[in-house]
């Protein structure tokens, strides 16, 4: 049950200059959720999941949400310094570290740089790496697809995929706007990974599991294998009925998996 | 006023080839190199005769596009430096906010101008947001990178003293010398485009000319708001400061003017003819004006304002369904006879309290070599001299009657 239901959903805090937008919730180990590609709802039914038995701590990336983009923010790398100073400013240890999609590659770039208030690192449907070269693509090109397609990549069960824009409030379509921005800074070129990224995965010295949904046409669950395989002692799980977003289409299961690897530790 | 021959380099015949999208992804299969050959020769020869009609030339910039073959404006204009004599040479224009290279860019300017003997115009643009994707341009911070392209351009032209160096936000540069430097000093006339009414502020600050296209009534809300700044600022505000590109069809016969117009509409009519994932880039607009254009375009029968004609009485109409006499009335079209045309020309010169440059699309869709040549000849026989040294009148209420006075 959610304690919380007369506080604010989310609230603004500023960490190293940057105010951020950040759901917190719930009580226990403490757990980052890092949103991905086309951001998160605050309410999201996912979030009710872990706050259940942990803290739940969801920040909105720069950028993202109503979170500052500000000028001198402009790649991954300095979302995963921002994430390294929360968890610091927090005093915060043995965090499990949730990343979706996007939010995947800020905790890999993360945990490549410190895992001393990383306990362990869960990757769903993660970008940020290349296995291929020149016209081997790994990751669709969500810029190039129609809004069909990208909607039967993204999801297995489409209802998900168009939004009533009529229904949705002034806000909520800034929100989608600033995400649409936000994304493109961060992701444009080279698209959706970091070159440099895969030479330091060795650095990673935390249980890392690795989710894929097992229909997910934006990486394919391959890209999770060879990801999970070049993480040292990483588990690579599918979850069925479910796309690139198993937190949309798979809350339950996936906070359960999360649970369940958090308790193993 | 001035006049500009301008064309797409259309190819037409590929047309039919998709209803989802004419730009980006129509495979090249369809383009015959044959065809193309042909089509890049005949809008050169046109151009060439500039001279001898007493006209200007102004050469845009596409890619990946069945509605034009010039992936490259520098190019053509190279070839029109060498066979004409005495038209100025117009880019409108190069791509400074896409292309990687800006000095790469300084440096073809400095070509065409040296070679020309200082008659190009450096048209320097932000393109249409469509064009991010074949450049692979990051379209967050576009605007910033545009005005620092801009800005090593010029100091890259005007530069006479050796190498700098440039480490901007975007660009960086150790030996920054280009050879030659241009004809004219410190750099060509610059000419920005603005297509919003509010885009004639910044451009009258720098003290570019600005151009508009196709906009009708609302290109007298910019140049008022270019003239009123440039005022404020102590830059010059004249009607050489403004270009105007409309439709332009002359014929011996009103009906076959008007006939030639639709034709050269087929631009207007698959211009617009984009896949969805490629009109509005992530970033490209600020996020306000984004959000407010999704508000917007839940209404039904929904036309974003740049694709529409702004009427006499501030309706909106579609302009790739407009017809040819609505496209006339409010001044996107002048077509008619050479008296005709010449009146439709006056009055929107009073319209807008003078208009120096008229760009003259005066080519498009299956217009052919021989009736665009026609037409031309016509307006430079008859209509051209007239325009030369125009001055804007109070502008009068519209007459219903075009005819010749």
């Amino acid at each position: 049950m959610n304690t919380q239901a007369d506080l604010p959903v989310s609230s603004r805090q500023s960490i190293s200059n940057i105010e951020l937008e950040i759901v917190d919730r719930g009580v226990g180990k403490p757990i980052l959720f890092l949103h991905g590609s086309d951001g998160v709802s605050p309410t999201a039914p996912l979030f009710d999941a872990l706050a259940e038995s942990a803290q739940l701590i969801a920040p909105f990336h720069p950028g993202f949400g109503h979170s500052a983009l500000p000028d001198d923010v402009k790649t991954v790398d300095d979302i995963a310094y921002l994430y390294l100073d929360l968890l610091a400013a927090r005093g915060l240890v043995d965090v499990t570290v949730v990343g979706a999609s996007f939010g995947g590659w800020i905790a890999m770039e993360m945990a490549i740089r410190s895992t001393q208030r990383i306990g362990r690192i869960a990757l769903v449907d993660t970008v940020g790496l290349r296995f291929g070269r020149g016209l081997d693509i790994d990751i669709a090109d969500v810029n190039m697809l129609s809004p069909g397609e990208w909607a039967e990549r993204t999801y297995f069960d489409p209802i998900h995929a168009s939004p009533d824009l009529a229904a949705m409030t002034d806000d909520a379509l800034l929100v989608l706007s600033r995400n649409r921005l936000a994304l493109a800074q961060f992701t444009w070129s080279p698209y959706m990974h970091n070159p440099r990224l895969g030479r330091w995965l060795h650095r990673i010295d935390v249980p890392t599991l690795v989710l894929w949904g097992a229909q997910d046409g934006i990486v394919a669950p391959d890209y999770g294998r060879k990801l999970a395989a070049a993480i040292r002692g990483a588990r690579f799980e599918l979850i069925d009925r479910c796309g690139h977003y198993p937190d949309i289409e798979q809350p339950q299961v996936l906070a359960r998996r999360i649970h369940e690897f958090v308790a193993a530790a | 006023m001035r006049t500009w021959m301008f064309c797409e380099n259309p190819y037409p015949e590929a047309w039919d080839k998709s209803s989802v999208s004419l730009r980006n992804s129509l495979p090249s299969r369809y383009c015959d190199p044959k065809k193309a050959a042909d089509i890049l020769h005949r809008h050169l020869d046109e151009w060439a005769m500039a001279d001898e009609w007493g006209l200007d030339i102004c050469v845009n910039e596409h890619h990946s596009t069945a509605t034009c073959l010039t992936a490259d404006c520098t190019l053509p204009l190279y070839a029109l430096a060498r066979e004409t004599k005495t038209a100025r040479l117009m880019s409108l224009g190069i791509h400074i906010a896409n292309r990687p290279d800006p000095i790469r860019v300084a440096e073809q300017i400095a070509m065409i101008d040296v070679l020309s003997r200082g008659r190009f115009e450096m048209g320097l643009v932000k393109a249409s947001p469509y064009e991010i994707y074949p450049a692979n341009a990051q379209p967050v911070g576009q605007m910033r990178r545009f005005l620092e392209a801009y800005d090593l351009i010029c100091k890259a032209l005007a530069n006479q003293d050796g190498p700098f160096s440039w480490e901007g936000e975007f660009f960086h540069f150790r030996d920054v010398n280009i050879w030659p430097r241009p004809y004219q000093q410190p750099y060509p006339p610059t000419w920005f485009v603005s297509l919003s009414p509010t885009g004639g502020a910044w451009t009258a600050e720098r003290g570019a000319k600005v151009a508009t296209f196709l906009s009708g009534r609302v290109s007298k809300i910019l140049f008022d708001n270019y003239r009123k700044r440039a005022i404020e600022v102590g830059k010059p505000h004249g009607p050489e400061q403004f270009g105007y590109l409309a439709i332009v069809a002359c014929a011996e016969k009103e009906e076959e003017a008007k006939r030639r117009a639709w034709e050269i509409c087929g631009y207007l009519r698959t211009s617009p003819i984009v896949a969805k994932q490629w009109v509005n880039p992530p970033g490209y607009m600020p996020v306000e004006d984004n959000a407010k254009a999704l508000r917007a375009s839940q209404k039904p029968g929904y036309v974003p304002a740049y694709a529409t004609i702004l009427r006499h009485d501030g309706s909106r109409i579609p302009q790739a369904t407009a017809s040819i006499d609505e496209m006339i009335d409010n001044y996107v079209v002048f077509a008619g006879t050479p008296d005709q045309v010449f009146n439709q020309i006056k009055e929107y010169n009073d319209y807008v309290g003078g208009l120096g440059n008229l760009i003259m699309m005066g080519q498009g869709g299956e217009l052919t070599h021989a009736e665009t040549v026609d037409s031309y000849s016509l307006f430079a026989k008859h209509v051209q001299p007239r325009l030369k040294d125009l001055q804007a009148d109070p502008y009068v209420e519209r007459r219903k009657d075009r005819a010749a006075a």
